[in-house]
């Protein structure tokens, strides 16, 4: 995979710390700024982990960016701020879940956080493959060609070594490569 | 960026919901009373959400200021129930710790988030 | 509030059960053990405790309280894991004489088939709570009962 047409990224991961450092300061302004900038991102991961529903979206939205307001003085940023963010929003739309679901009698566990789901316009062709990675793998899929993010990105987004992002993602496409040279 | 990815890439466009001016402008205000500091660092903040996203803001207004706990995302444990059976949890709590559903804490709710701790339904790791 | 993330050392002991077996037969014939779970809480009361065993080679067949007043129900369990090898228990006491120290907070009957040998409990998931619900850091372990048969 190559990451040389993420160049861009070193610019915006500066911007973000600067913003962020800004928005520490007392700038507000710096906060809108991270607002607009990570909004869609946080829309797209919101939906992805909580089916496509508009209005857990929307929560999740105010709720993650409520969170960087009281977090801001904590955190340290290495990568773009959506590294952080992913997985504050991803705990959101499960405790959303939570709550609206209560106690359900299902075997599923209340407390488990959610996999992505890929979007209505997915396909049936691709589906089946995807849903049968692990997952890990569904979420460096969403993480890298859903939000664009570098290899870096996912790993940090994901807690995990690089390598480990880069050997799973190789596998799955590997995989898909297969199933769609066999049909 | 070869076929594949091309096609994942366009696979994974995602239709996200507009999000209202007045939802925009609560969460940009959020950021401007923090960086003024009324909204202090360790004091809990959530904003509420009602329904509607119209009622977004005025909601936000009354609460921006820290009256309401956004938790972190956590695991229930027997210290969560134990807080609830003694009628100590904090009323913020409400929304994490209500499993009964009926809007306040009690100690069904104790019982119910004492199930939910030992329950051996398999937990994902990933 | 204030919440403390607990951070609780474990310690798992090592377990020998019974005499060697006499000759072949007994090797494989049913053995009932009993574990005792321990909480060593120092000086703070113990208001809440929660912790997942796993027992490799043993079958949990049964739960009972522990020796404190206020932990002498048993513990609550998933009655799922009766018959498998995992379990998490949780108890707590809303009174307000709560015990400190060294306490056996419950006990746990097993099966083994005889050929077990030494069963090491692996203890995670552990969770304390003092008087004011607030987590606290203690010492947990499950060791071989002086009851075991």
């Amino acid at each position: 995979m190559n990451d040389a047409r993420r160049d861009g990224t070193d610019e915006e991961e500066r911007s973000d710390r600067a913003l962020l450092d800004a928005f520490r300061r007392g700038d507000g302004d710096a906060f809108r700024q991270l607002y607009e900038r990570h909004r869609a991102f946080v829309l797209r991961v919101a939906m992805r982990f909580g089916g496509a529903d508009n209005e857990l979206a929307l929560d999740v939205l105010q709720e993650t960016f409520a969170w960087l307001a009281r977090r801001a003085p904590d955190l340290e940023l290495r990568h773009r701020l959506s590294t952080l963010l992913y997985p504050v929003a991803r705990h959101l739309v499960r405790d959303h879940r939570v709550r609206r679901e209560r106690y359900p009698d299902g075997d599923g566990d209340p407390d488990a956080l959610p996999s992505p789901e890929p979007p209505p316009g997915f396909g049936d062709d691709l589906r089946d493959w995807f849903q049968g990675l692990g997952p890990l793998q569904q979420e460096i899929l969403g993480l890298r060609f859903a939000d664009e993010l570098s290899l870096e990105e996912i790993a940090a987004a994901l807690d995990i070594p690089v390598g480990t992002a880069k050997s799973r993602l190789h596998n799955a496409l590997r995989q898909l490569r297969e199933k769609l040279e066999h049909e | 960026m070869d076929d594949l990815e091309k096609l994942l890439r366009a696979r994974f466009r995602q239709d996200a919901p507009e999000v209202p001016a007045d939802l925009d402008a609560a969460i940009v205000g959020l950021g401007h009373e923090a960086a003024a500091g009324h909204v202090r660092r360790r004091r809990r903040l959530r904003l509420v959400r009602i329904g509607s996203v119209a009622a977004a803001a005025a909601i936000v207004a009354l609460c921006w200021l820290g009256t309401r706990a956004l938790d972190e995302p956590r695991t229930l444990d027997v210290a969560d129930a134990w807080r609830v059976a003694r009628g100590l949890a904090d009323p913020d709590e409400t929304a994490r710790l209500d499993l009964t559903g009926d809007g306040r804490l009690d100690a069904a709710d104790a019982d119910r988030i004492l199930d939910r701790v030992v329950s051996l339904r398999p937990r994902r790791d990933r | 509030m204030i919440a403390f993330r607990l951070l609780v050392t474990l310690a798992a002991a090592l377990l020998a059960f019974g005499n060697p077996p006499q000759d072949p037969a007994a090797t494989h014939a049913p053995g009932f053990q009993v574990l005792d779970v321990v909480v060593d809480t120092g000086a703070i009361p113990l208001a809440a405790w929660q912790l997942e065993v796993t027992v490799e080679g043993a079958l949990l067949v049964g739960v009972e309280g522990g020796e404190p007043a206020a932990f002498r129900d048993a513990p609550r369990y998933d009655p799922k894991a009766l018959q498998g090898d995992r379990i998490v228990l949780a108890a707590l006491a809303v009174g307000d004489e709560l015990p400190r120290g060294k306490l056996r907070v419950a006990r746990l009957h097993v099966t083994t088939n005889g050929s077990s040998g030494n069963l090491t409990p692996v203890l995670r998931s552990a969770v304390t709570a003092d008087a004011e619900g607030r987590r606290f850091e203690a010492h947990l372990e499950v060791q071989a009962s002086g009851e075991g048969r």
